[in-house]
């Protein structure tokens, strides 16, 4: 990683990144105009070989980024009106409302992994995946604000597959009801869209040990 | 809380200016509860739980108004640890409310709900139990809309005893009395600083200018979804 990696939650899906940048190519021009309160059906995703990844019932073998670091830090973005382009203004506004709507000012403190390494583990189409992430210029929230950027990406073959499990510890959510079981439980999303409630159920979270 | 920032608050609680501080809160607490009924707001933030200290060492029988903000906004977990630190501080007399408005998902996007119910809720309780002080743990230092609140005083039944504390006033006093706290504290006091730690309700949008729910989102993801 070239600058550090701004997330919103501590599991950065690998299909999910997937799933967007297979959204982003199919749905050409049309991915920018999405409509912003509904959920978009994306079963293409999960019909036939679009996703480049193998899958066991509704998993695709993917696992979550194991970065190099542990410890978060939290910075600051700040977002506010620039008087300076009042001029750009294609409607004439009296004032502009900086608590609310289009111009609100944030003061976000966002949480960030200072990682110099982000590691994933899948299966599947290798030269499919490696032609995705060419497209991908970085990792986490914030990437147009420079965080997250990837400096470069390798990749290693494997004789087994730990996109799932590995050494007993589980690489991404992985649902209970597919007879998945461990100490911790946690609700989470465990298929992209990741955001999507729809997709939540009781899961093992990545990083806990699987109960044999 | 390590070791060196408990020393260092420690330190403090022992200032000229820290005592004269808790000297003029006792003040303003023995005039309001001489003559008038009393009402404590405990949220369960270290504010609050210093004030309900404060009030409570002057008249134990006061009686100290808890609003729980639902299993959406604020975790079952962290629920409880709040009222078993109303027990530890001595409160009484504790009267815990809520709605069902607040049980839904919705509580997390449209924070307008809870307040129209908080507010309704108070002034109905108000006159139910006769209270005629309300003490509200606001402080000037924490912003410019709480500064102007509590020097516009507006709102007549409310008292503000901490008002000019700062957070190092705050943090020693939970130092010095061994006060119990919310254990949100311990991961967000080092991270952001103790001066900015605040404790609100989690995945709360109201917050999201200020990223609060993306730091819940990091530190907290167990309490993302509800089963």
């Amino acid at each position: 990683m070239q600058t550090p990696t701004m997330l919103g939650h501590p599991w950065l899906a690998f299909d999910g990144i997937l799933a967007h940048l297979i959204n982003r190519e199919l749905r050409g021009q049309d991915y920018w105009t999405l409509p912003s309160k509904e959920v978009v059906s994306q079963h293409f995703l999960y019909r036939g070989s679009v996703m480049p990844l193998a899958q066991t019932e509704k998993l695709f073998h993917a696992s979550v980024a194991q970065f190099d670091v542990n410890q978060a830090g939290v910075a600051t973005i700040y977002k506010r009106f620039a008087e300076r382009h009042v001029d750009k203004l294609h409607v004439k506004r009296r004032f502009i409302n900086v608590g609310g709507g289009l111009y609100r000012a944030y003061m976000m403190r966002l949480p960030y992994l200072p990682a110099r390494k982000a590691t994933f583990f899948c299966r599947g189409d290798l030269q499919e995946v490696l032609r995705l992430i060419s497209f991908l210029p970085g990792l986490g929230k914030k990437v147009a604000y420079g965080y997250g950027m990837i400096r470069s990406v390798s990749v290693d073959e494997t004789d087994d597959d730990y996109s799932f499990v590995m050494d007993g510890v589980a690489m991404r959510p992985l649902p209970c009801k597919f007879g998945y079981d461990s100490t911790e439980k946690m609700m989470l999303a465990y298929r992209s869209p990741y955001w999507d409630k729809r997709n939540v159920a009781a899961c093992v979270p990545p990083g806990a040990k699987l109960r044999e | 809380m390590n070791e060196h920032d408990k020393k260092t608050f420690l330190m403090w609680s022992k200032t000229k200016e820290y005592k004269a501080k808790i000297a003029a809160s006792l003040d303003i607490i023995e005039r309001s509860v001489a003559d008038n009924k009393c009402v404590i707001a405990y949220s369960g933030g270290k504010d609050s739980t210093v004030m309900t200290h404060l009030v409570l060492q002057v008249k134990p029988s006061v009686t100290v108004f808890h609003w729980d903000h639902g299993s959406w906004l604020m975790p079952r977990e962290i629920e409880s640890e709040i009222i078993c630190n109303a027990e530890l501080l001595g409160a009484k007399d504790f009267i815990a409310m809520s709605s069902r408005s607040l049980e839904k998902p919705e509580a997390r996007t449209n924070w307008r709900i809870w307040y129209a119910v908080f507010w309704s809720t108070l002034a109905r309780l108000r006159k139910e139990y006769g209270w005629e002080k309300n003490f509200v743990g606001l402080r000037r230092e924490e912003g410019c809309k709480r500064r102007v609140k509590i020097d516009e005083h507006n709102v007549k039944w409310e008292v503000y005893p901490i008002a000019d504390w700062s957070w190092l006033d705050v943090w020693g006093y939970i130092v010095a009395n061994s006060l119990p706290y919310p254990k949100v504290y311990d991961v967000y006091g080092p991270l952001l600083g103790w001066e900015n730690a605040r404790f609100v309700t989690f995945f709360d949008m109201e917050f999201e200018k200020f990223g609060s729910p993306y730091l819940d989102g990091y530190f907290f993801p167990q309490y993302k979804n509800i089963p």
